[in-house]
């Protein structure tokens, strides 16, 4: 199987999820091929996943008074912050055949590859069921896996930094308060590379991109202009979308 | 009446589920969380295998949710058919 890498790239929230829809729709094709893209999120934004209330999830005053977009994934999981400068994304959408039937397998497979480049950067990480990665028992990775017509597609974050006081500020923590308890408790169950060792974030994406590429008969590539007007579209009609955003 | 329960299942996924009824029958389900389901297209049918119960059947949701799982082989991640069915009695419950 050969893979396409597509190098480190920004976009808004609405065409970083459109980008992994549109790429899984051509792998189910046929029309593209199985894909590795890491990515960042320009503005920064709050993901939330398929299942979640965005209502429930969002401080959405306190988003646009912030400049921070929200959007709804394909994937479960939960809300994420990210970070316009605080982290790296990935996504890896390839046939389901290639990955075990198993979901839990599956994840700590592809969470491998991001375990692999922080040993690159001297850390010992581990998989944490059901899909976090740990450094010293403390998150620094989330991932989140959907399958949908013979395709998988797993995108995850990797946290370079985190200011837990901000990523508060944005989510709805089931303490309405923001109290100084509730951010030190989440910063004892949450870290970052930079917390960790002094790995700058390219250094970080260059560990990643060897780590996830190795072994892999791969080559450099960037989109279709098929893949683009699908994602653009995708992008206006779903992504942005009230009736996506809302729907739950 | 809406009425509401939730819980972070240990080692799971917090599920939330919401439930209108009119005192009698469930009218409406929605279960929100940061769970996994495949497919996720599924979602619609658990709600669905809700609505309609008898509030003195309550304790029948779970078997109901069950086979709907094991028919439509659904696979829920984080969470099992056993959460929903207690979410659904608490909740429930709590307007009695």
């Amino acid at each position: 199987m050969k893979w396409r890498l597509v190098e480190l790239e920004t976009h808004k929230a609405y065409m970083n999820m459109a980008l992994d829809e549109a790429v899984s729709e051509g792998v189910s094709k046929g029309t593209s091929p199985p894909t590795i893209r890491f990515y960042t999120w320009k503005p920064s934004a709050i993901s939330i996943g398929y299942f979640q209330s965005l209502a429930d999830e969002v401080d959405l005053e306190q988003c646009i008074d912030s400049g921070v977009d929200w959007v709804r994934r394909r994937t479960g999981g939960g809300a994420v912050y990210h970070d316009e400068l605080g982290e790296i994304t990935y996504s890896v959408i390839a046939p389901e055949s290639a990955f075990p039937k198993d979901i839990i397998k599956s994840y700590k497979l592809i969470c491998g590859w991001i375990i692999d480049g922080l040993k690159e950067l001297g850390l010992r990480a581990e998989f944490k069921p059901i899909n976090d990665i740990v450094v010293n028992g403390k998150k620094i990775s989330g991932n989140a896996q959907t399958r949908r017509g013979g395709v998988l597609l797993q995108h995850g974050t990797i946290l370079y930094t985190v200011d837990v006081r901000r990523m508060f500020s944005l989510l709805k923590v089931a303490d309405a308060k923001i109290s100084d308890k509730v951010i030190a408790s989440a910063e004892e169950r949450v870290t970052s590379l930079s917390d960790q060792c002094t790995a700058s974030r390219e250094e970080l994406y260059e560990a990643l991109k060897k780590t996830f590429s190795v072994g892999k008969e791969f080559e450099k590539g960037g989109w279709s202009a098929e893949e683009l007007t699908r994602a653009k579209e995708l992008s206006n009609l779903r992504y942005s979308s009230a009736e996506w955003n809302e729907m739950r | 009446m809406i009425v509401t329960s939730c819980e972070k299942v240990a080692g799971g996924k917090l599920v939330k589920l919401e439930l209108e009824h009119d005192g009698s029958r469930i009218k409406r389900a929605k279960l929100t969380g940061d769970f996994f389901m495949y497919p996720e297209d599924a979602l619609p049918k658990i709600e669905n295998s809700l609505v309609g119960l008898r509030i003195s059947d309550i304790d029948s949701a779970e078997v109901r949710i069950a086979e709907l799982i094991d028919s439509n082989a659904i696979q829920l991640i984080g969470f099992s058919a056993e959460t929903i069915a207690k979410l659904a009695k608490d909740a429930v419950g709590e307007s009695k």
